[in-house]
């Protein structure tokens, strides 16, 4: 009986040598294919939410440097500016940036375009006359916020923390030059 | 039956080009025009005809595509290709360029003055609706944004009573906004359309939305109190009551209803203009309209609007991509 059997096997690994072959090839050509689509993924992801976050940190260092701006302003139509970057500001504090996949980030990423162009409309309307380039830096918690004055070197809102991973840059032109006391 | 829309005067509007739209002022004494040729024509009657009183030119740097009366007469507003929207100032039989809004990514389509004369609403092809705020000072400034169509938004209409604004797209739908807590979002999408909705118009107590589309039909629209059951909704509830097929061979372009006698014409692709009227015996919630009155070749193109008369019963006024105005008189046989 046992002899029977071991003639078996040896005739199984020729005849079925193939299909083994084939199966294995299988096997390794899915598992090479499930780590490369993780990674293609991985990079498509990335990519993605690096520029959702530079879009959104945008938003969030423009309505934070007109606040910082505007501050001092008291009359009507300032303070009817002031809300409505609030209102943005408002917008991107409640949208949940920690989960990518939720349906509210898209919803909200549209309502957010939407705020920001009448927001720039409103604000395009010429509140000062002079141009200047501010260089301004936020993380990507949106908790460190540097905004810098390149034409005079000077630091106009520094918080202090210190910032990690996931920093991004962004440059925003403004219309006036205002001394800030420490 | 067809004698009942008799022509009164054709005019050469734009010549040379399209007129795609014509707009009656509140009181009735002006007629605003607008075409290719990138003018705007303010139209007077003298005695017993229509005259060109003045041309806006230089205010846009392409196509005029609609103008729109303030609620006062004192203010035209004109939305162009150029993205931009005009708002001219009447000083005595003249107009002068007041402002420009701007804004828009491309195509202004129109724009329309909400009935309190303090909201200005514009469209355009980058698929947003915009609410503008003027104060007393004659400054415009953009209250909001909405993007509720995925596709082209055609036209916009406020309600003739409330601060209800709608709006007809591409994407074969026609969007309702209301303000709550300073905010205008879409209350209601209305779906039935089967293609691009051209035109809307409220009936005279806003009760009723006739929308007209490329898929040859017109739909009249009626608001029903929202479902109960969780209280007050924000949402409002708008249901199809009826719909004109088979009386259009073409695009129907513009749709008008008539403030005074109720009657409702539409514009279409195929040159002709119709009249239609409802049955009063009918049963409100579901009327039922038939045609009286169509005029074959009323141009020799495409019909791109129609407009009825503010103050005196009958009038219309119709134009086409020949660069024509027509006025009509309909005369209802009783």
């Amino acid at each position: 009986m046992a002899g029977r059997m071991v003639e078996d096997d040896l005739f199984d690994s020729i005849l079925l040598a193939e299909e083994r072959f084939r199966g294995e090839g299988y096997q390794e050509g899915f598992e090479k294919g499930t780590r490369r689509g993780l990674q293609d993924g991985r990079r498509h992801g990335a990519v993605h939410g690096a520029r959702l976050s530079c879009e959104m940190s945008f938003y969030y260092g423009f309505a934070v440097t007109w606040k910082c701006l505007l501050r001092h302003s008291t009359d009507a139509k300032s303070r009817k500016r002031v809300k409505a970057l609030e209102t943005l500001l408002g917008l991107i504090q409640s949208s949940p940036i920690d989960d990518p996949q939720s349906e509210k980030l898209r919803d909200d990423m549209d309502k957010l375009r939407a705020k920001f162009r009448q927001v720039r409309t409103v604000l395009s309307s010429s509140l000062f006359p002079d141009l200047t380039t501010f260089f301004i830096l936020v993380s990507s918690s949106f908790r460190c916020l540097v905004i810098r004055d390149l034409t005079t070197s000077t630091t106009l809102v520094d918080t202090g923390c210190r910032l990690t991973g996931g920093t991004y840059l962004s440059e925003l032109r403004c219309f006036s030059l205002i001394q800030w006391g420490k | 039956m067809k004698e009942a829309l008799s022509l009164v005067q054709r005019l050469n509007a734009h010549p040379d080009s399209r007129c795609w739209f014509v707009s009656w002022s509140p009181n009735g004494a002006l007629l605003a025009s607008c075409g290719g040729d990138k003018a705007i024509r303010i139209w007077g009657r003298e005695g017993d005809s229509w005259i060109c009183k003045s041309v806006l030119q230089d205010g846009h740097q392409r196509t005029v595509r609609k103008v729109a009366w303030s609620p006062c007469g004192n203010y035209l507003a004109s939305a162009s290709f150029d993205a931009t929207t005009c708002i001219w100032k009447k000083k005595n039989d003249d107009f002068e360029s007041l402002t420009v809004l701007e804004g828009h990514e491309n195509e202004v389509k129109c724009v329309a003055w909400a009935p309190s004369g303090n909201l200005l609403a514009t469209c355009s092809r980058d698929k947003s609706v915009w609410v503008w705020e003027v104060d007393e000072e004659d400054e415009y400034e953009c209250v909001t944004v909405v993007n509720s169509h995925t596709q082209d938004v055609k036209h916009i209409v406020w309600h003739p009573t409330q601060e209800l604004l709608a709006s007809a797209s591409y994407d074969n739908n026609i969007c309702l906004y209301k303000e709550e807590d300073d905010d205008w979002e879409c209350r209601a999408t209305l779906q039935g359309h089967t293609s691009t909705v051209w035109s809307l118009c409220f009936d005279a107590t806003g009760q009723r939305l006739a929308s007209c589309s490329d898929d040859r039909t017109v739909r009249i629209w009626k608001e029903y109190p929202a479902e109960s059951g969780q209280g007050e909704s924000i949402y409002l509830s708008w249901k199809c009551i009826c719909t004109l097929s088979g009386y259009h061979g073409r695009t129907v372009y513009d749709v008008s209803w008539c403030r005074l006698t109720g009657a409702l014409a539409t514009a279409c692709g195929d040159d002709a203009v119709r009249v239609f009227k409802d049955d009063e015996t009918t049963n409100p919630d579901e009327p039922v309209f038939s045609l009286a009155a169509q005029v074959n070749k009323a141009h020799s193109q495409d019909v791109n609007c129609v407009s009825w008369h503010p103050k005196e019963a009958g009038l219309l006024a119709s134009c086409s991509d020949n660069g024509e105005i027509a006025i009509w008189r309909f005369q209802e046989d009783k």
